[in-house]
């Protein structure tokens, strides 16, 4: 009788054990087909069961994977997949890397993309203006358009209106309409103009140091230079231009029209749910803010064009809109595959599915405008809630669309006649802001794909450097501005800035021969 | 048990230490018996698996892998030493671990002496539970809260400060007071949680010699001198040995929340130095010659603070 | 202790661990509220004390989704079998080591307290787990860690400082030594096995990074990685600019944090009922 007690009392700690081992994770997939993996961060779906990605897997003959993990240890599992070989077939990469190719664990493309069976493949690895990108004259990255793009300069409408005011045409109007938002709500801690934290602060203030004639870049400051006549380097962090600029938000700061905390708001969410969507901030440089939660009801948007500053000229910040890179890993088995998966991804039906969702189910049908007449229940019954758009994990960024490149035999011509997807019957605003948002867009910044690993050392102190300088400049008292601006350029020249313009400088001359 | 004077003359040396370590295993065969699977899972999950730290005296390359890439000894040791942002992440983390040490660790003693003189026991329950509740709550979670509660211009505890005539401190942004940020706040974090081993402790003591106490006429503090403090002694040296070992390595979830580059040069430490450089210029060799020499010197610090605490109080201490 | 007349020095310290307790509790509680919370009041208020707002719409959200269930049963599953494994094999270490004077402990000792600083790192351990077959399974988030060197220090630490007289009564009278760990010494040792239990408990709940290299597949993902992509997505320094229109609004990841935290909040209650002073040194003398 003892002897059976004691086995019930353990019938638990059995059942969990059998639990444990039985417990895997379900049959990835069916077995005939070939498996497509795709390494990418921040991947937050269960592609196991998503509508979208099962019809993509009948209509190629393959299975989809993923392996993911959260952006802030990408890093450590992108090192862990390539440490322990894991079988990856599709790579995103946020930097480009020339260590890669060198120790060979991604390949060259060239020999599987066809013009007739790959003609987007084709068309935006033989177009000019990515000409930079390959190695040894061969493909081996293949960038991420963004184009439909939707970073715009976002004001709020009802504010201007409020208050009779225009949207503002240059620094001068600038600053008065954000002392006019401040003394709308002088108790509130309203300011006029939410910025970012230190680390990201060049991103934030893009629309004033473009507004001095600062080619600034949307992701590398440091990699940013300004060619003069003569084909000299000068470096867009410590140019006179960015003083200026730096000086003119000095001033705002200690207004009091911008956070005063944004050295350390390190989040853009928490900005945005401080700021913007409290009502305590009237500007920001956000994506696509028809889309954001706010608080107050009957909010509306309007949007500011660049504009230049009394005595400068707008130049357009660098970087097309890439977002990212894709390239095929030596351990795929099927690279020939994979590149089809990518074509795929990038035509026009592709695009359809992946923006819209399957024909039938979630929409009815496509007009020759992009516009689709989304099934508001189905959508909401497969994507409940704030999730990213599909399309983002499927290699593509934030492009809202599709790019015609089999109407236009030149990627550059054809990215601007990109073809917006909107779901009717509510617009969202969508397409507004995408024209907004190429207004601010230019070339792509041919010093960001310059691989100099000589420089790497160099490059995490500069960067620090840059971030802290130009913050502490902002953050200055009026009067010491000039004496924290010294000491920025000593500190550029403590880490070697010198010895990084001059080897940008290098690398420029044998690049223009 | 010691071996016998006779035995002692039979068998001289080394064949001595021999002859006790069968003699040990034959008395305590169950003991023995018990301890070969866990060594069994130690050898498996944690010594086979060392071989990765080979790469800190490599210069690693995928494509050669662990056992192909050039051996280059200390070159990345010497490199990082050299590195003046480094080396300033070194003595920052030193600092913020070493004040984290001093004012943290007597803490949560005190916090469990404090609950333990409580009588009401729901009260007891209530402070108990409601006293561990931060260390469950991430940092990422608690850097919004933190920024919320600490800015500035609008944070409460300015707030509360210029409310009282006093002037606003800059908790998040200004260098010099960052380091106690990061010190104060993981305090009010952790120290309920730590005092939970202490009440633990506490929980083995008789209740007969704090009677016997009384009747003798022992003030309070006197029991918790004389009672209490000599219990919770073992106790507190291996809690401070370990935090003494580990002040190399702890801090990143908080740091890397809630710190700027306004305060990177005291605030900076050795892991977010090594995450942020790292995601610039991948090199796996000197992140993992990074590690290691945390490792060896946490290690080499707690020997040493073992040792010493084995000076001064005779005989205690890890081991 | 109830003899003792309530003093002053009593007052003070029980106002002293209110205000304590009060600012312990606040962040808890402004989660708590903020995940009743509707999102416009979210973003009305700058702090979130006292609720403006009632909605259960945050905790309707999260149990919609299936694998917030999954997960939980998950998180259950490792974290009992876990610490009821670690917890067995602790005890037994810990009391091998603490035998002073006996051979190989003093080497045992070292060789877990190597493992203390050193690790191989991500790759080998991970490479370990794939050729043991575990990728992907439970298993591998609870064998690895069966043993953790420093609750092992304690437990070693605690057997050390414990009155040797028991044992080496059992011994003479012919005990073995299962019988006298388990039947004899561990009973006595309940508050020490709780608090380590607890200790073990926590971290199988709140281990988020290794699911996260093991595991690939999200069905089987515990509650506190599940947690921790829902909580990230919004909250940290993004590389990627896509993030602010699709996060989760505050008040679903505070509904998500509040799920996630309660269970284990509850378990050092329980835990506490074998916090109970000295019962079981009226055997031997003091």
């Amino acid at each position: 009788m003892k002897l059976l007690n004691r086995v019930y009392r353990r019938i638990p700690i059995l059942l969990a054990l059998v639990s444990l081992v039985a417990l895997q994770g379900p049959l990835a997939g069916q077995e005939d087909r070939p498996t497509i993996t795709i390494f990418r961060g921040g991947v937050a779906i269960d592609y196991n069961s998503d509508p979208i990605i099962t019809e993509l897997e009948n209509r190629l003959n393959v299975n989809i994977e993923f392996l993911t993990s959260d952006w802030s240890e990408v890093a450590q599992v992108r090192n862990l997949a390539l440490g322990a070989e894991e079988d990856v077939d599709i790579y995103h990469h946020m930097d480009l890397s020339l260590q890669w190719v060198n120790d060979e664990i991604i390949i060259p493309l060239d020999d599987y993309i066809t013009p007739e069976n790959h003609p987007y493949l084709y068309s935006i690895t033989t177009s000019d203006l990515f000409a930079s990108l390959k190695r040894n004259g061969e493909t081996y990255y293949i960038p991420m358009i963004s184009h439909g793009w939707d970073w715009v300069w976002a004001v709020r409408k009802d504010w201007l209106d409020e208050l009779g005011l225009g949207i503002p045409t240059n620094e001068v109007e600038f600053r008065d309409m954000l002392r006019a938002f401040k003394d709308r709500d002088p108790d509130g801690r309203t300011v006029g103009w939410q910025i970012e934290g230190a680390a990201q602060v060049r991103r934030s203030i893009l629309p004033i140091l473009t507004a001095f004639g600062v080619p600034t870049s949307f992701y590398d400051v440091d990699r940013s230079f300004v060619i003069g006549e003569d084909g000299v380097l000068q470096p867009v962090a410590i140019h006179p231009n960015t003083k200026a600029a730096l000086q003119y938000l000095n001033g705002l700061y200690n207004e009091g029209l911008i956070n005063t905390d944004f050295p350390s708001m390190n989040s853009f969410p928490l900005l945005n749910e401080r700021y913007l969507q409290a009502g305590k901030a009237g500007v920001g440089w956000v994506q696509n803010p028809t889309s954001i939660q706010m608080a107050e009801d009957n909010v509306e948007w309007a949007y500011i064009p660049p504009f230049s500053a009394e005595g400068y000229e707008h130049t357009r910040a660098l970087g097309l809109a890439v977002n990212g890179w894709i390239s095929i890993a030596a351990t795929a088995d099927d690279p020939q595959k994979a590149v089809d998966v990518l074509e795929y991804l990038n035509s026009r039906e592709g695009r359809q599915l992946i923006v819209a969702g399957v024909e039938g189910v979630h929409y009815g049908s496509f007009d020759e405008n992009g516009n689709f007449d989304r099934n508001a229940e189905a959508w909401a019954a497969s994507y409940n809630g704030p999730t990213f758009p599909l399309y983002f994990y499927l290699g593509q960024g934030l492009m809202h669309g599709y790019i015609p490149v089999e109407e236009y035999s030149d990627f550059a011509e054809a990215i601007e006649h990109t073809v917006v997807f909107e779901p009717m019957p509510e617009p969202t605003g969508l397409r507004e802001v995408i024209q907004e948002s190429a207004r601010w867009v230019g070339a792509p910044n041919p010093f960001q794909f310059a691989d100099l690993p000589e420089l790497n050392d160099i490059r995490v102190e500069l960067g620090d450097v840059i971030v802290t300088g130009w913050t502490k400049v902002i953050t200055a008292n009026p009067d010491a501005f000039e004496t924290e601006w010294e000491t920025f350029l000593s500190e550029w020249n403590r880490v070697g800035g010198d010895t990084w313009v001059a080897a940008y400088q290098e690398y420029y001359d044998s690049m223009m021969q | 048990m010691a071996i016998t004077a006779q035995e002692q003359l039979s068998f001289p040396g080394r064949s001595r230490r021999v002859h006790k370590i069968i003699r040990d295993i034959k008395m305590n065969k169950g003991l023995y018996l018990m301890i070969l699977p866990p060594l069994v899972y130690l050898f498996v999950f944690q010594y086979i698996p060392m071989y990765g730290v080979i790469m800190a005296f490599q210069d690693f390359s995928f494509r050669l892998g662990y056992f192909g890439s050039d051996w280059v000894g200390l070159k990345h040791f010497e490199w990082l030493l050299n590195n003046p942002a480094f080396m300033n992440a070194f003595f920052n983390t030193l600092k913020i671990n070493f004040l984290r040490v001093v004012v943290g660790f007597p803490m949560p003693i005190i916090l469990a002496l404090m609950i333990n003189e409580v009588r009401h026991r729901r009260y007891k329950r209530t402070v108990q539970t409601l006293s561990y509740l931060p260390y469950f709550i991430s940092w990422v979670v608690l850097a919004g809260i933190f920024h919320n509660l600490l800015a500035r211009d609008y944070g409460a505890v300015n707030g509360v400060l210029a409310g009282l005539g006093l002037s606003r401190i800059d908790f998040l942004q200004d260098p010099a007071v960052f380091p106690w940020t990061l010190v104060l706040t993981e305090i009010w974090r952790t120290v309920g949680w730590g005092s939970i081993i202490y009440l633990a402790t506490i929980a083995t003591i008789s209740t007969t010699l704090y009677e016997a106490a009384e009747v003798d006429g022992a003030s309070r503090f006197q029991q918790i001198r004389y009672i209490t403090l000599p219990a919770l002694r073992p106790t507190m040296i291996v809690i401070l040995i370990i935090n003494i070992g580990n002040v190399l390595r702890v801090g990143f979830d908080q740091v890397f929340n809630l710190y700027n580059p306004l305060v990177y040069e005291t605030g900076d430490i050795i892991q977010t130095y090594i995450v942020r450089s790292f995601s610039v210029n991948p090199n796996f060799s000197r992140l993992t010659a990074a590690g290691f020499l945390q490792s060896l010197l946490g290690m080499l610090l707690l020997l040493g603070a073992n040792e010493l605490i084995k000076r001064i109080r005779d005989g205690e201490g890890l081991y | 202790m109830s003899w003792r007349k309530f003093s002053i020095a009593d007052v003070g310290i029980y106002i002293a661990l209110a205000i304590f307790c009060f600012m312990t509790l606040y962040p808890f509680w402004s989660i708590i509220v903020i995940s009743f919370s509707t999102p416009e009041a979210y973003y009305s208020n700058q702090f979130h004390f006292i609720p403006t707002s009632f909605t259960l719409e945050a905790y309707e959200y999260n149990f919609a989704e299936p694998q917030l269930l999954r997960s939980f049963a998950v998180s259950v599953i490792v974290t009992a079998v876990g610490t009821a494994n670690s917890l067995f094999w602790t005890m037994i270490v810990g009391y091998f080591v603490s035998r002073r004077g006996l051979a190989f402990t003093s080497l045992v000792f070292t060789l877990f307290l190597i493992t203390f600083f050193f690790d191989g790192g991500l790759v080998p351990n991970f490479v370990l787990i794939r050729q043991l077959g575990l990728r992907n399974t439970l298993l591998a988030l609870i064998l690895p860690f069966t043993i953790n060197p420093f609750f092992l220090i304690l437990m070693k630490n605690y057997f050390a400082n414990r009155p040797r007289e028991i044992e080496e009564a059992a011994t003479i009278d012919g005990a073995s030594e299962f019988v006298i760990l388990f039947r004899i010494i561990a009973p006595t040792a309940k508050p020490i096995l709780a608090t380590i239990g607890l200790f073990y408990a926590v971290y199988y709940w709140n281990d988020w990074f290794w699911p996260m290299i093991y595991i690939s597949d999200r069905s089987l993902y515990p509650m506190a990685l599940y947690l921790r992509n829902l909580v990230s997505h919004a909250s940290t320094v993004s590389v990627d600019p896509g993030i602010v229109n699709t996060q989760n609004p505050a008040t679903i990841r505070a509904a998500a944090i509040v799920i996630t935290i309660l269970p284990i909040i509850l378990v050092y209650p329980f835990a506490q009922r074998y916090f109970v002073h000295g019962i079981m040194l009226g055997s031997s003398k003091e």
